[in-house]
């Protein structure tokens, strides 16, 4: 086993390179990376995956560029969780493929698993183990650990070293948990479901530590997460996942700029999105319209036009 | 070769294993066998050190479960998929684990019964067997018709002989095969490694239901086992159709054993005995038709045990669920304060006492009743045997109950195995003796009677626990 590769000689900086810390759009997703520099960290194409006759995902297609924070959002079965798994190769897809660091996700090498953090949304931790004794033992698989980081975190978040994970709350092993997987400054960081049994400080200094990770480190970083505010904190991208697809992913800020709510009788609301053309509408409610890049002078009498919220992009687009 | 891996490995194999209290298990199994082997190491005439030997055997027996134990434990998909270095590491530990295990346990052999390569190669094929068994608890069934003679055995001797026999370089291909496979038994993430874990949870969450008397999750049960439980649960639903139909004010006890899923136990308890009655007769029937030399009593007979210590296991069983809820779970205990309609505090306690003492007596004279009606059908001596087993049944309810009041919350468990230790000797000695019926259980009667009149201390106050 080789795992004493050049990157883990040479920890990279945020000032080695330039962080892209936005997602790319439909249109630049499709285009080809031309060279290792910009090659995406992760590549799903045609991933396909059924449980039974019932299809989670259909053909999906994404891709996320080194540096990105992406926050995946879907309702309750929308297939989050198989998706983060598939990505992983933690579950096999019925057809589709998924590169990590350019290798296939099923046949990862050592030097690309040494790569990837991961937290389950459900606690794999042993039981039986103390957070030393659990964090001793990865430790010996990794060729880089940041002992500073894990005691730093170990106590900020109160996590007891001493007894056995078992006898935790939900919470503090989740902590645990989160610790294991930013120990080694993974380079892509995969959470399902991250801060769900999270008190709200210890949430609060975990989006901060994230944040830290991706500015020091320009880990690319995907989560899912069902509370909306933390992902307006840290999530400079969002990615909807509806009926087995990415059905629209984007920088959080400009969508948040770019996206309206407009109520008002239907006629006038088709008026608007006419007159705001090409504007993209991206669902249709009885009397309330999201547009995307409408124009928001050329409103008509009777509609009302206002900012969209994250709340509201979720409704419609998952 | 990462060391600092193999080392963590071996660390956490010690550490962590798939049942709590692995490590009493192991000890309690050498501290059970060892008499016996001694014992025939010394019958054998072979001295102080072929005992030592046959012990030293059963110390390896238990390491070797213990470590492969541990080594499964850190097996789980995402670790092999995501762990760097952890499956290699792995794989080449239980090679040299069982290679070491294996010539140890070669020597012993040797040192006892003089077997030279014979030792290494059976030592081989047992510790391959427990790896096997391990990984697929299923394969038991396989490992247990060939101790049980099912299988012949003559030609395993034979492939041992034969390798022990064979040329070097023979032996020595033999030796890298067994090395394969016991390197592909680690998982590495795939389909059959998620299905083999899912199986490996399934059963830990088995066991830990039965343990805290619940049911298993639903949601850890495959298809075709909640098919089969359909088969068996639907008297309970018919008891839980007819509650429900009652006024909502009605019956608030048996209401919050509904809320505590535990209501109706009795219907199934007593399916079930009519299926194995049902099974019985027709194996004897059958048999009386297609071989009209055998017996039916005598058939009745050799089925007293499974009969008698299984239906009173189930019978202690269901106190063991009603119990156990009362202190397992946050959800019962909130039930306990919370649903309208029932009493409280002491009367709370008092009633519970009283209806699953009720409840316990009734099913246990149905149960009787129903095993002493199968058993007339075989010899004197079965009616002895199943007529005690009940008889020593009897107070358990008592000791249960007692125990509860003393605030010790896992005594249902113990009841519950303990019922085939508890019954098996005397039920042994009645029989041998043909001990009348009714004797028996008059005597369980009087004991049952002398614990009550003895105990009578104001039960704990419920909700108490967690």
């Amino acid at each position: 086993m080789n795992l004493s590769l050049p990157w883990w000689r040479t920890p990279r900086r945020a000032a080695d390179r330039t962080l892209s810390l936005h997602a790319q759009t439909a249109a630049a997703a499709e285009e080809p990376a031309d060279d290792m520099a910009a090659a995406p960290t992760v590549r799903v194409h045609g991933l396909s995956l059924a449980y039974g006759r019932t299809p989670v995902l259909q053909n999906l297609d994404w891709r996320l560029q080194p540096g990105q924070v992406v926050g995946l959002l879907g309702r309750n079965g929308a297939g989050k969780t198989s998706l983060l798994e598939c990505l992983l190769g933690l579950r096999d897809a019925q057809a589709g493929e998924v590169q990590l660091f350019g290798q296939s996700s099923m046949t990862l090498d050592d030097s690309a698993r040494a790569r990837i953090g991961y937290v389950p949304q459900q606690s794999d931790l042993f039981e039986d183990l103390t957070a030393s004794q659990l964090l001793a033992y990865f430790r010996s698989f990794y060729p880089r650990w940041n002992t500073g980081k894990v005691d730093s975190l170990l106590s900020r978040w109160e996590v007891p070293t001493g007894t056995p994970i078992g006898r935790l709350s939900g919470g503090q092993q989740q902590r645990l948990s989160i610790i294991r997987a930013l120990a080694h400054d993974p380079d892509l960081l995969v959470l399902d479901e991250p801060v769900a049994s999270l008190d709200p400080l210890v949430r609060r200094d975990f989006l901060r530590e994230l944040v830290g990770q991706v500015l020091d480190r320009g880990t690319t970083v995907v989560f899912s997460t069902h509370i909306l505010s933390d992902l307006e904190r840290v999530a400079f991208n969002v990615a909807f996942l509806q009926t087995g697809r990415i059905a629209l992913q984007a920088p959080l800020d400009a969508l948040l700029e770019e996206v309206v709510l407009a109520t008002g009788s239907e006629s006038a609301l088709a008026a608007f999105a006419a007159a705001s053309a090409p504007a993209q509408v991206l669902s249709r409610q009885a009397g309330r319209w999201l547009l995307r890049g409408a124009d928001r002078s050329a409103a008509p009498a009777g509609v009302l036009v206002q900012p969209a919220g994250l709340e509201d992009l979720f409704e419609a687009l998952t | 070769m990462n060391t600092t891996a193999h080392r963590a490995i071996v660390r956490l194999s010690w550490q962590a294993h798939t049942q709590p209290g692995a490590w009493r298990y192991a000890l309690g199994f050498v501290v059970l066998l060892m008499a016996p082997a001694t014992g025939v190491a010394l019958a054998m005439g072979q001295g102080t050190g072929a005992a030592l030997a046959a012990n030293g055997l059963l110390v390896l027996a238990a390491l070797a479960w213990l470590a492969c134990d541990g080594l499964w434990t850190q097996n789980t998909p995402t670790l092999a998929r995501l762990l760097p270095g952890q499956v290699r590491a792995m794989q080449e530990l239980l090679v040299l684990l069982v290679f070491v295990l294996a010539a140890l346990a070669a020597l012993l052999l040797h040192a006892w019964l003089g077997l030279g390569w014979r030792g290494f190669w059976a030592a081989m094929l047992v510790l391959l067997m427990v790896v096997a068994v391990q990984r697929e608890p299923w394969l038991w069934i396989l490992a247990w018709l060939g101790f049980s003679g099912v299988w012949a055995l003559g030609p395993v001797r034979g492939l041992i002989d034969g390798l022990a026999a064979a040329p070097v370089p023979l032996q020595l291909a033999a030796a890298l095969g067994c090395a394969l496979l016991l390197a592909a038994s680690i998982g590495r993430g795939g389909r059959w490694h998620h299905a083999s874990q899912a199986r490996r949870l399934r059963g830990q969450a088995g066991w830990q239901a039965m343990k805290e008397g619940r049911p298993m999750p639903v949601a850890m049960m495959p298809e075709w086992q909640l098919r089969l439980k359909g088969l068996f649960v639907w008297p309970q639903q018919w008891w839980r159709r007819g509650l429900l139909s009652q006024p909502p004010a009605s019956h608030p006890l048996a209401r919050l054993e509904l809320g505590m899923g535990i209501g109706g136990l009795w219907a199934i308890q007593l399916w079930v005995l009519a299926l194995i009655a049902l099974a019985l007769g027709t194996a004897v029937a059958v048999l009386s038709v297609v071989r009209p030399s055998i017996d039916g009593s005598l058939v009745i007979h050799h089925a007293r045990f499974g009969l008698s210590i299984g239906a009173f296991s189930m019978l202690a069983g269901s106190l063991h669920t009603q119990l156990s809820m009362l202190w397992s779970r946050r959800r019962d205990q909130a039930l306990l304060v919370l649903m309208p309609g029932l009493p409280q505090g002491a009367e709370l306690s008092a009633g519970l006492e009283q209806r699953w003492r009720r409840q316990y007596l009734l099913q246990w004279a149905l149960l009787t009743l129903a095993v002493l009606g199968l058993a007339a059908f075989g010899e004197p001596r079965t009616l002895s045997f199943v007529a005690a087993s009940a008889a020593c049944v009897l107070p358990l309810v008592w000791w249960v109950q007692h125990a509860q009041r003393r605030l010790r919350d896992r005594v249902g468990l113990q009841a519950w195995m303990l019922v085939a230790p508890l019954s098996s000797l005397p039920a042994a000695l009645a029989a041998s003796y043909e001990v009348p019926a009714g004797l028996s259980l008059a005597a369980g009667a009087a004991v049952y009677a002398l614990c009550a009149w003895r105990h009578k201390p104001p039960p704990v106050l419920l909700p108490f626990g967690r």
